[in-house]
């Protein structure tokens, strides 16, 4: 058992939530695509960026 | 006369008020044509001969007046609730924003649309009604969420159908079925009596086979002009990366083709947190609806689909912090560059409908599952809330469509029209006109 397996078995569990070979299997495909750009974006440096607390998606930032 | 539904929106709607066509007649031939040429498609999944003779009986003399509408499984009707690609009502049957406008405007709602599973997949090969087919191949995805708006337009069951955009659900299977599909602003279509009602990234909007029936449409929908303009000499900016790698290069042709035709002045530019739009806009469209999902949502959904939520709920919160930390970025980008240019252009998918049977397409970095990739383009705009629109732009080798996306900003979908209509004009309506064979073959 990998780490991943180990992470997906033991968080799932946690929440109660089962989990069988064909979720695993999809949940390792789904990794294998968003992963690194979860990873990435885990890993970038937003300090800079202030979020927007006040969003409207349907008007420009205030900021602009 | 030709068949009615072979008729433009704009030509049945002024048909009608002329006398030239009558509203019961075009009703009638509408469900005829569904019942004949919809089989293998799947593209509507309840039609309402009842209440759409009732509709008619009362509609008033709006601009859609007895025009046929079909909208996505996704909004009440007063009697049909919502089933999202399950099997199950999502909301109970009621007067939706979208089945208010249609109905104000003497439009009749002849059905519901098939629609990818929860909403959540860009091919519409996963429905509780099954697949729905592609008009240009019937094998091949029409495409999701709304996969079933866009098919039906595209194989002339009606001229025009309603739909949602959370991750490019509007855009994308535009483009795979060969018509316009057009994604307001956030907020432009109110959103009561949607399933998705808790959603930050959802708009509505038109499906129809060009730019001046989406104005018509588009109208009803906003609830007020969209005023034609000239769409020629506007200011486009194209951002290379991500928006214009790694993709079929018969899209990538044919959308360089279309761009250089408009004679729009060009210019590159780069959009900071465009990196990292993919994620943050799959990690806000997916987690986002999880607390709307209950117990017998997961029981009897796809083995892949249960599986991609259990993936979604082990996700660190910080992600999601840090995606909107991402939106927020991308927001400020995008409003930077609407300051100096009129569009943001690049392809709507990055490779032409795959088939149903393995919805995978194949890009120069390798095969992907087709919705990755697909948000890839189109994810930025529902995060920045802005409207977008999908104009056919050619075919591939294979015979399939491609689509040319525009984006605007805030508020000017009258200038995506125009823009979508001057396409129209420099290309000679030779996308836009083409007929698919499921089409073609019993013109």
């Amino acid at each position: 058992m990998d780490a991943f397996e180990r992470y997906v078995r033991s968080g799932l569990e946690l929440a109660g939530i089962p989990v069988d070979d064909v979720d695993l299997a999809v949940m390792r495909a789904a990794d294998a695509i968003y992963g690194p750009g979860m990873r990435a974006l885990a890993g970038a440096d937003l300090r800079e960026v202030m979020p927007e607390i006040d969003l409207d998606p349907s008007r420009p930032p205030h900021a602009s | 006369m030709s068949h009615p539904q072979d008729l433009s929106l704009r030509e049945q709607a002024a048909a009608v008020a002329d006398g030239e066509l009558d509203a019961r007649e075009l009703l009638s031939a509408t469900l005829a044509r569904i019942a004949e040429r919809d089989g293998e498609l799947n593209s509507v999944i309840a039609t309402f001969p009842e209440q759409s003779e009732e509709m008619l009986a009362s509609a008033p003399r709006g601009p859609l007046h007895g025009v046929p509408i079909a909208v996505k499984d996704m909004y009440t009707l007063p009697w049909r609730g919502p089933r999202d690609g399950t099997s199950r009502e999502q909301l109970p049957p009621g007067e939706s924003a979208v089945f208010r406008a249609l109905r104000d405007a003497g439009a009749v709602v002849v059905g519901h649309t098939n629609t990818h599973f929860w909403g959540g997949g860009s091919t519409g090969h996963i429905s509780a009604y099954g697949p729905v087919g592609n008009p240009w191949d019937v094998k091949r995805c029409g495409g999701g969420s709304s996969g079933g708006s866009a098919a039906s337009v595209g194989a002339r069951l009606v001229a025009g159908s309603v739909g949602a955009d959370g991750g490019g659900s509007i855009r994308l299977p535009g483009a795979y079925c060969g018509v316009t599909g057009l994604k307001s602003t956030f907020g432009a279509v109110p959103a009561d009596g949607y399933s998705h009602p808790q959603a930050s990234v959802d708009a509505h909007g038109p499906f129809c086979r060009d730019a001046a029936d989406a104005r018509l449409l588009g109208e009803v929908l906003l609830g007020g002009e969209l005023p034609a303009g000239d769409g020629s000499g506007l200011r486009a900016a194209v951002v290379h990366d991500p928006f214009w790698t790694d993709l079929d290069p018969d899209v990538e042709r044919a959308c360089r083709d279309a761009l250089d035709a408009s004679g729009w002045s060009v210019e590159e530019i780069a959009l900071d947190g465009a990196e990292h739009a993919q994620v943050a806009a799959v990690l806000r469209l997916t987690l986002e609806g999880i607390p709307a999902l209950d117990e017998e949502d997961l029981r009897e959904a796809d083995p892949l689909m249960r599986a991609l939520v259990k993936y979604e709920k082990l996700l660190p919160a910080e992600l999601l912090v840090r995606a909107d930390r991402v939106r927020a970025q991308l927001r400020r980008s995008a409003a930077a560059a609407f300051e100096r240019f009129d569009l943001l252009v690049w392809p709507t998918v990055p490779a032409p409908a795959p088939l149903i049977e393995a919805p995978v397409i194949d890009l120069p970095s390798g095969q992907y599952p087709a919705d990755a990739p697909n948000v890839r383009q189109t994810g930025f705009g529902n995060l920045c809330g802005i409207p977008g629109i999908t104009v056919p732009a050619g075919l591939s080798s294979g015979g399939m469509p491609i689509g040319l996306q525009l984006q605007a900003g805030w508020g000017r979908e009258a200038v995506l029209l125009d823009s979508a209509e001057h396409l129209e004009r420099a290309t000679d309506r030779a996308h836009v006109d083409a007929l698919p064979p499921i089409a073609a073959a019993a013109a």
